[in-house]
């Protein structure tokens, strides 16, 4: 898998922009190789932000075959309650 | 049933090939519709403002199953291409060290050639969906997605 997605609910006063990267800023555990940026091919409707990418790294090799774990790419859909 | 497990589990590459964008973009179209349609619920029904994630994540869950998927208002979010799986069913780790990983919501893609089998699997029996039995699938690749709640996490 290289590809996730992320779903958040989202109070009142929490948005995307700027809550989604400035939480990975701050993060010491998560390896961002490549901060959020916007979907094209998504837009916001009601309720729900435009969907957000990020790249991060994985430290793991695959039991299988012994390689590293590619970077995974999240897809961030973000839901306001 | 029985010839399911009766032949070898293939040999999948890993990592698996990346998803079409269409694929991410049909499940995110159906979750949004989801969400306005559980938006639109009165507070006395179900109340966003008070919900935690788990009992957020279960309505989300019983609406895509019941009003969204296969009704035709998200085209491609049906039966001819993909099936939602239970809420928080356990999955493997990616070394099988940790077996009980439960991402919130999975969905797995058919194709024609699959997705009849599949569904026997999945109709019969939730709890058959391990990681052995997921591998017989030829031809299924599996969607997993995460929820939190950012009002819990601070995010």
């Amino acid at each position: 898998m290289t590809t996730a997605m992320m779903v958040a609910y989202a109070k009142d006063g929490y948005a995307i922009d700027p809550k989604l990267t400035d939480a990975l800023k701050k993060s010491t555990t998560i390896s961002t190789t490549s901060m959020a940026i916007l979907c094209p091919s998504s837009e916001t409707v009601l309720f729900c932000a435009q969907t957000q990418i990020t790249v991060h790294q994985r430290m793991f090799c695959y039991a299988e075959t012994g390689e590293d774990a590619p970077d995974i790419t999240l897809r961030h859909l973000w839901l306001s309650k | 049933m029985s010839k399911i497990f009766a032949t070898s589990p293939p040999r999948f590459p890993v990592p698996h090939a990346p998803l079409p964008l269409a694929v991410w973009l049909v499940a995110e179209d159906a979750i949004r519709m989801a969400w306005v349609r559980l938006r639109q619920r009165s507070p006395e029904r179900f109340d966003l403002t008070t919900a935690d994630e788990d009992a957020i994540t279960l309505k989300l869950h019983e609406i895509l199953v019941d009003e969204v998927y296969g009704s035709g208002q998200v085209e491609g979010f049906d039966d001819t291409m993909m099936h939602i799986g239970s809420r928080e069913s356990k999955i493997r780790n990616f070394d099988g060290q940790h077996p009980d990983k439960m991402p919130d919501l999975h969905s797995a893609l058919l194709d024609e050639s699959s997705s009849a089998r599949v569904r026997t699997v999945y109709s019969s029996n939730v709890s058959l969906l391990t990681p052995n039995t997921r591998s017989a699938f030829t031809t299924a690749t599996e969607v997993f997605f995460g929820s939190c709640a950012v009002t819990m996490r601070g995010r």
